[in-house]
């Protein structure tokens, strides 16, 4: 529970090909006793165009972004990518006060789950075997997890959120923190080797007998998706706000 | 106007402020050091044995009964069987088998042996010769290598840090030991 | 041929891309076993980068202090603008001493100036002792990453070549036989070199000196044993004070292999007796870089490759893809400095995943500088048209609330009515090998209109 107004923020591929994973992390945070609304008038928050080096190109994108989002206590987004690129890049020359107010007040999913409403324990099942991907701008640049570069002790907020749902049997993996190979427009400006690092990734789920793949990011479990539903491989992904949300499999 | 001042001009124009160099850090490292740094040589392929000032020498001398060509850079460990004259490029410097020195200050975290010029007499000693015995007193082993360096007060012409025999992984990772110098190193604790 | 068109190439052997990832998996993990050592790891990081950065913003003054002390030490000191005067600088030292035999210990400056090229096209010998080095040099390949240079090769490889060069046993793979020949075939090239050229990892401003450190001990039966010792350093590559070495010493060897120091850290402060010795500083575009303020960091670099064995790019592309002497993440910010054109698919060849930021041990942020290098070539207008156009057309849509809901609409659309075989087909790069994700019925937007406001 929370005092204030939240703002869902949902990324553009969730809104036109994964609007359930939108309904889950609305659904979730009403549950959770948050106020949330949906400013209607969102796009996007500009990060394939920034990453392909056009960030110029979007000042009427963040200034869209700023207008949707002010006068929000708290903006959540089911995005790492998505939730970063705003922390780190939306600017206003209109607004600029009212964009850094954004920026500070708006929060990845899990991050709000954990450090903001301090959740302790959710009342939903999912009996299976899941394998977690830290995408990276989540894990690196959020820090929801420790990355294992570095020398810190262990801690991963979303893996936390994950062991509260009863039922569900983490898996370990080889690599627990490897790219997927997605990386936004890398995805088809290097095909290959995208694709390659997903094969990757998927398979060392699959080694370690998963039947899903979650994370935070849906770009990543689309691209992983992509790969699996091409080749025909017996494992499924779903987003992180669905199964906290209890939605089955 | 020259290379260097085109360089340095080139530097100079930026006019870039300086930020502030941190002081020099001190980590310490509870536990026993002796034990730490004959672990660090011995991961490392060195072989350590422990030596009394007194029966130096013979600790030695039962180590160095396959080799006939023999280097003693220690006074006090009078057992060379060549002279610096044989140990020139052009006669049997080639062939030399042990060389012995003593090392100074070394690092507990890594085995590593500060190794002043004027402790080998000849740079190229301590790479050429086949097996390289190095003696240390127990008392000159610090935790790490801040406290190494800080223990270094005269800078020689040259000096080295020696923690193991020449290695190399360089094909396909797989760890060969002995590649151009030492295939062997033993260290002397005292 | 971009970075993409390489790694596709690379691609194409699986099991050989396999291996080359698993290998520099396993380096990277025995870094993280040897930092996992050192509780106060993270805070020697910082303390390497904080040192690094004094250095950079005030390289003219260390540089300067530098000169003074080594010429006071007896050590020749010679500035180079270039990659091509830095070569003549070492012609011009050869050529005084009517010098023939050289041996050269690993320098990735060296690789940068084209100095063995320059010297073979002036009919000198050069030898290139590391074990790794040799090996490329037989192959007549360029190193393809900093610290393991012959790593992208099989031993069966290797035994060919050294099969062809020093007649060794034919389908003779054995690691410790093939050093064992390359260690007799140096031997005799150490000891009648006239000249022994080794690289620099660290000089110190403080007292004059220099340190190379090496597992070998190839640099040090160079230089020890010819008459002339010529070392070159990239003008970034000095630290402040004698004692800044304890920092760098215990960070440099456990990111590049895990080794918590390499065999021999040997440093230089005075020529031996009767050997010349000289140092060339060279800046070929360091100068450059230190004046662009969103890049200067990269100067830090330590060469250690901690982040090329990190990198899940560079892992499944190798060291070739990247065009450049250093390759992979390191590679890719420095590059596009000396040649902006020529590299400018390199910041590209990244999901900017950030691992490279975090294990480098100088704490330079790699991955945000491959963001910022995407905004220079896409404001040199460097990018490709098909590309630019699609960009400002998606600029355009994202902006416009009713532009991206009409948009979208159309997308899901195509998506469902389309044949599969129109939209799953080699001319959609996404679709060459991936499915493409089944369309809603309803965006969220349409959901929350009907189900919410």
């Amino acid at each position: 529970m929370v005092e204030g107004k939240v703002g869902l923020f949902i990324p553009c591929y969730i809104d036109q090909f994964y609007p359930q994973v939108g309904i889950a992390t609305l659904e979730l945070l009403e549950k959770l006793g948050c106020d949330v609304h949906y400013p209607a008038n969102q796009t996007c928050c500009g990060q394939p165009t920034d990453n392909s080096g056009y960030a110029k190109e979007n000042a009427a994108i963040d200034e869209l972004f700023v207008d949707n989002f002010s006068g929000y206590d708290y903006i959540v987004c089911p995005s790492g990518s998505c939730s970063l690129h705003i922390k780190d890049h939306l600017h206003s020359a209109q607004h600029p006060e009212q964009a850094t107010t954004v920026r500070q007040r708006t929060y990845e999913l899990v991050e709000f789950l954990t450090d903001v409403l301090k959740i302790k324990n959710l009342e939903t099942s999912f009996p299976h075997k899941v394998g977690y991907h830290a995408s990276c701008h989540g894990l690196r640049g959020l820090r929801l997890g420790s990355s294992t570069e570095r020398n810190v002790a262990p801690f991963s907020k979303s893996e936390d959120l994950l062991k509260m749902v009863k039922n569900i049997e983490l898996v370990n993996l080889d690599m627990t923190t490897e790219c997927c190979g997605f990386g936004g427009t890398f995805a088809v400006l290097e095909e290959a080797l995208s694709v390659k690092m997903g094969k990757d990734r998927v398979a060392d789920h699959l080694r370690h007998e998963a039947e899903v793949i979650t994370g935070n990011d849906m770009s990543c479990l689309m691209h992983m998706e992509g790969i699996i539903n091409r080749n025909g491989l017996p494992i499924k992904v779903k987003h992180i706000a669905e199964i906290l949300n209890g939605t089955a499999l | 106007m020259s290379s260097k001042s085109n360089i340095l001009n080139r530097i100079k124009a930026l006019k870039l402020e300086a930020t502030p160099l941190p002081e020099l850090p001190t980590f310490d490292h509870d536990g026993d050091l002796v034990a730490r740094f004959r672990q660090s040589l011995e991961a490392n392929h060195v072989t350590v044995v422990d030596a009394t000032d007194a029966d130096l020498t013979e600790t030695l001398q039962q180590r160095l009964a396959d080799y006939s060509n023999i280097y003693s850079c220690i006074d006090e460990v009078p057992i060379s069987t060549m002279n610096p004259e044989d140990l020139q490029k052009d006669t049997q410097l080639d062939q030399v088998e042990a060389v012995i020195v003593r090392g100074e200050v070394a690092a507990s975290e890594n085995g590593a042996i500060w190794l002043p010029e004027e402790n080998v007499e000849q740079r190229i000693l301590s790479f050429i010769t086949l097996h390289f015995f190095v003696v240390v007193q127990k008392s000159n082993i610090v935790a790490n290598m801040h406290q190494a360096y800080a223990r270094i007060q005269n800078i020689p012409g040259f000096g080295l840090f020696v923690a193991g025999p020449s290695k190399t992984a360089d094909i396909e990772q797989s760890l060969v030991i002995g590649a151009h110098g030492p295939k062997k190193m033993t260290v002397v604790l005292v | 041929m971009s970075h993409a068109e390489k790694t596709a190439e690379f691609l194409k052997d699986e099991a050989k891309t396999n291996w080359h990832n698993e290998t520099l998996w396993w380096v990277r993990s025995k870094r993280d076993l040897s930092s996992k050592l050192i509780p106060e790891w993270e805070e020697l990081r910082e303390l390497a980068s904080s040192v690094k950065n004094n250095v950079m913003s005030q390289l003219d003054v260390y540089l300067e202090q530098f000169e003074q002390n080594a010429l006071a030490n007896g050590i020749n000191v010679h500035w180079a603008e270039t990659g091509e005067e830095h070569n003549q600088i070492v012609q011009s030292i050869l050529d005084k001493h009517n010098a023939q035999r050289i041996v050269k210990s690993k320098s990735i400056l060296t690789e940068e100036c084209h100095l063995n090229e320059h010297l073979e096209k002036t009919g000198f010998e050069v030898v290139d002792t590391d074990l790794g080095e040799r090996i490329v040099q037989f192959a007549k390949q360029p190193p393809s990453h900093i610290v393991l240079p012959a790593i992208h090769m099989k031993k069966e490889e290797i035994s060919e070549l050294f099969h062809e060069h020093l007649h060794t046993e034919e389908g003779n793979n054995d690691p410790q036989y093939l050093t064992e020949a390359a260690r007799n075939h140096l031997r005799e090239k150490f000891l009648k070199a006239d000249i022994a050229i080794t690289g620099v990892n660290f000089g110190i401003a403080e007292t004059g000196g220099f340190v190379v450190c090496t597992n070998e001990g190839n640099a040090d039966m160079g230089v020890h044993l010819a008459p002339v010792h010529i070392a070159c350093m990239g003008i970034e590559k000095l630290i402040p004070r004698f004692q800044d070495l304890g920092i760098f010493t215990r960070l440099l060897a456990r990111s590049a292999t895990g080794q918590p120091i390499t065999n021999y850290t040997s440093h230089f402060h005075k020529p031996r007796e009767g050997q010349e010795m000289h140092i060339i500083l060279v800046d070929n575009g360091r100068a450059k870089q230190l004046g662009r303020e969103q890049f200067r960091d990269s100067l830090k670099c330590i060469r250690c490759g901690a982040c090329m064995n990190t990198c899940p790019i560079y892992r499944r592309s190798g060291g070739y893809s990247y065009g450049s002497t250093v390759p992979g993440p390191i590679g890719s910010i420095l590059s596009p400095g000396f040649d902006l054109k020529k590299h400018k698919s390199l910041p590209f060849a990244s999901t900017l995943c950030g691992s490279c930021s975090d294990v480098c041990p100088v704490k330079i942020n790699i991955h945000e500088q491959l963001y910022e290098w995407r905004q220079v070539i896409a404001r040199e207008g460097l990018d490709d048209l098909p590309k630019r156009f699609s960009m400002k057309i998606a600029g355009q849509v994202l902006a416009s609330p009713k532009l991206y809901f009409t948009m979208g609409k159309m997308a899901r659309f195509s998506l469902k009515t389309l044949p599969k075989a129109l939209i799953n087909n080699p001319l959609n790069a996404w679709g060459k090998q991936r499915d493409l994700p089944e369309p809603p019925k309803e965006s969220f937007k349409e959901w929350y209109k009907k189900n919410r406001s």
